[in-house]
């Protein structure tokens, strides 16, 4: 069914990707910074040609400190940077069932309001056949549960960074002021990123928990994030 | 012997109902079918005894062998070619909206007047996919729409089960209009001489179809409205396959190309071909495709070929349903004779019935023209009604049911998995508003056709 809808959808095979081994990957997506990925982040915003570049650069800048800035206060207030008690002490349920499988999308978590994470622990379970090139899974599922954890954080404070942040989208005397989707997940990720005091943007995760699950997808999206960066 | 013959037959109907619906190859079936829905009118023909019968069907019951087989699969399949034709120029039509990106700048140009709402996304792309596939046809023009839409729709938290259906059904609610689609409805109602009995600019046709899209469009915007009423906030953690490369500058003239050609068909009467011509034209013009005439051939070549591999997966499925077509007009007769004092010839029942058994028309069952609906249509048509009734009616629920909420429909299999939504969580989710629809349409055919 897979390469029936591939020759219907008749685009070339990803590109030759495939060849890049997961180590190499993993090395470049962990060099690259903060304002990069928030380059990726935006690729994949609805609302992506309303900005240009310098404004994509200001509004992750404003994102990645709004998640820093929540994961230190959140930090100090209950004295723990491990986001599972986090987790208990905002009184969230953690759900962790198997992830489905196949598809053209991986999810990993989401949470859902108002207080309900769910981590698709397959991802997990998939990421140890990459050795050593993913954090161990404690770790890694503390990076997700952290990631969700500022979307929780989010729903109970309305005036957050992420949610005032609006644009308009209509011409006047009409009025239609919209969030940007992105900066949520930006800020979600440098939360994460302050929180576990990690060397490295969980975006990359994007790429590398792919890989085990389609192996030809993970080099697709590495290819269109060297594309991205070569852009600039 | 015609009681006989006729019960076999009915047999044989169920024998591809039950087919149908284990997922058995519709292409093979048709031509299983077909073959036997030849041999058993023959084999009766052959030792009638009843002379009223025999007198009440001339050219069908005193058919020669010859005759018959020419009939079924010689000209079924030739007479099939006109609709064959329309529907590669309507890939290639659609072929050059997704390469001059118009389709992409299309969606891309509504979510931004949409915002984070998902809500109003959900409806102005509902709209904008109906009016796409209102001229757009194929399983590959479906995909290549979908795979920008339903990662939209998902990311502004819209449940993946409400983000497919509602595509899915955008699609069915264009389709009601779509001259590709209509043409292969249209020919199941040809005259002896192959000629159409009902055209697509049938004014009162035409009309039908457009009640048909909104009434299905604005279900739809039920569906939404209803699902993300109560709808909690959804933030997912995804990672999606690599985006293609975002197409070149689109001008705004150019977002009106995919409804060029039904239009230039309803207002201007052009011929739907030429319609599609001047359409892909036209998008290659004002999107700077045509900088030279080498480049232009090319365009043209590559397109052409793409869209006609888009189609190829469903040449042979259209090319084995006149055979089945035709074979059923041979058994008219029998059919007539087991069941013509049981089936109400009242076009107030009748629609009843269709309204309130809609979902048959689902995995290829007795109410779809694309599986044994067929030769439903072959036993009513010998009941004697109306032709626009007829056509209206078997329609609804080929349209609403199989090609709207259908698991057995190609591209909705391939939304289903893509999104991994699971085919119960599916079909809970549609099929109710898929039921309304087909309802309110039974109701508006009995006041239009009945």
């Amino acid at each position: 069914m897979t390469d029936f809808f591939k020759r219907l959808l008749n685009q070339p095979e990803p590109p030759a990707a495939p060849d890049v081994p997961p180590a190499e990957m993993a090395a470049y997506l962990r060099s690259l910074d903060d304002r990069q990925w928030g380059r990726y982040a935006f690729s994949r915003e609805p609302l992506e040609g309303k900005f240009t570049p310098q404004q994509k650069d200001a509004y992750t800048a404003a994102a990645n400190a709004c998640g820093a800035e929540w994961a230190d206060k959140l930090a100090a207030e209950h004295d723990t940077r491990d986001p599972l008690t986090l987790c208990g002490e905002l009184g969230l349920k953690l759900k962790t069932p198997a992830t489905p499988a196949g598809g053209g999308q991986v999810l990993f978590a989401q949470f859902v309001q108002p207080d309900e994470i769910t981590i698709f622990t397959d991802c997990l379970d998939k990421a140890e056949t990459l050795g050593g090139l993913l954090p161990a899974r404690a770790k890694l599922q503390s990076i997700i549960l952290a990631h969700e954890l500022f979307h929780a954080v989010e729903e109970a404070n309305p005036d957050i960074y992420t949610r005032t942040e609006k644009i308009e989208l209509w011409r006047k005397p009409f009025s239609n002021k919209s969030c940007i989707v992105c900066l949520s997940e930006i800020a979600a990720m440098a939360f994460a990123k302050q929180l576990l005091g990690l060397d490295f943007n969980p975006y990359a995760l994007d790429v590398l928990l792919v890989y085990p699950y389609d192996a030809q997808a993970a080099c697709g999206l590495y290819a269109e994030i060297c594309d991205l960066m070569k852009e600039e | 012997m015609e009681y006989v013959i006729g019960a076999l037959l009915l047999a044989s109907f169920f024998g591809l109902a039950v087919y149908a619906v284990r997922g058995g190859n519709l292409m093979i079936g048709m031509l299983i079918i077909g073959t036997l829905w030849t041999v058993l009118p023959l084999f009766g023909n052959t030792f009638a005894t009843n002379p009223d019968f025999i007198a009440a069907y001339p050219g069908v019951t005193d058919i020669s062998f010859v005759d018959a087989i020419t009939k079924v699969y010689q000209s079924g399949p030739e007479g099939w070619g006109s609709v064959l034709v329309n529907v590669v120029f309507g890939a290639w039509f659609g072929r050059v909206l997704l390469e001059t990106g118009i389709a992409d700048a299309l969606i891309r140009k509504t979510v931004e007047l949409g915002g984070d709402k998902p809500i109003v996304i959900s409806v102005l792309l509902s709209i904008v996919t109906t009016a796409i596939f209102s001229t757009l046809f194929g399983a590959g023009a479906v995909v290549a729409i979908g795979v920008i839409i339903l990662p939209i729709l998902m990311s502004l938290g819209i449940p993946k089960v409400l983000a497919v259906g509602s595509f899915m059904m955008s699609v069915g609610a264009g389709m009601y209009l779509n001259p590709v689609l209509s043409g292969q409805f249209l020919a199941f109602f040809l005259d002896e001489n192959g000629k159409q009995l009902i055209t697509y600019d049938d004014p009162a046709r035409l009309r039908w179809a457009v009640i048909g899209m909104l009434v299905q469009l604005g279900m739809v915007i039920v569906m939404t409205a209803v699902s993300l009423r109560k709808k909690k906030t959804v933030h997912a953690w995804v990672a999606s396959a690599a985006r293609r490369a975002r197409p070149g500058y689109v001008p705004t003239k150019a977002l009106i190309a995919p409804i060029l050609p039904v239009l230039l068909l309803v207002i201007f009467k052009v011929p739907i071909i030429l319609g599609f011509t001047l359409a892909s034209l036209y998008a290659m013009l004002v999107c700077g495709k045509m900088k030279s005439f080498r480049g232009v051939c090319r365009t043209i070549n590559k397109d052409f070929y793409d869209g006609v591999v888009d189609t190829a997966p469903l040449v042979g499925f259209l090319l084995m349903i006149p055979i089945f077509n035709k074979s059923a007009e041979l058994c008219v007769p029998y059919f007539n004779a087991l069941l013509g004092g049981i089936i109400p010839n009242s076009t107030l029942v009748i629609s009843i019935f269709f309204a309130v058994l809609a979902p048959l028309g689902l995995f290829r069952g007795p109410f779809t023209l694309f599986g044994c609906g067929a030769a439903t249509l072959g036993i009513l048509k010998g009941i004697g009604f109306s032709t626009p009734y007829l056509y209206a009616l078997m329609v609804i629920p080929s349209i609403t049911m199989n090609v709207s909420i259908c698991m057995t429909q190609s591209w909705i299999a391939w939304g289903v998995s893509y999104a991994k939504v699971s085919t119960r969580e599916h079909l809970r989710k549609t099929l109710p508003y898929a039921w309304i629809t087909c309802a309110v349409m039974q109701v508006i055919t009995f006041v239009m056709f009945g």
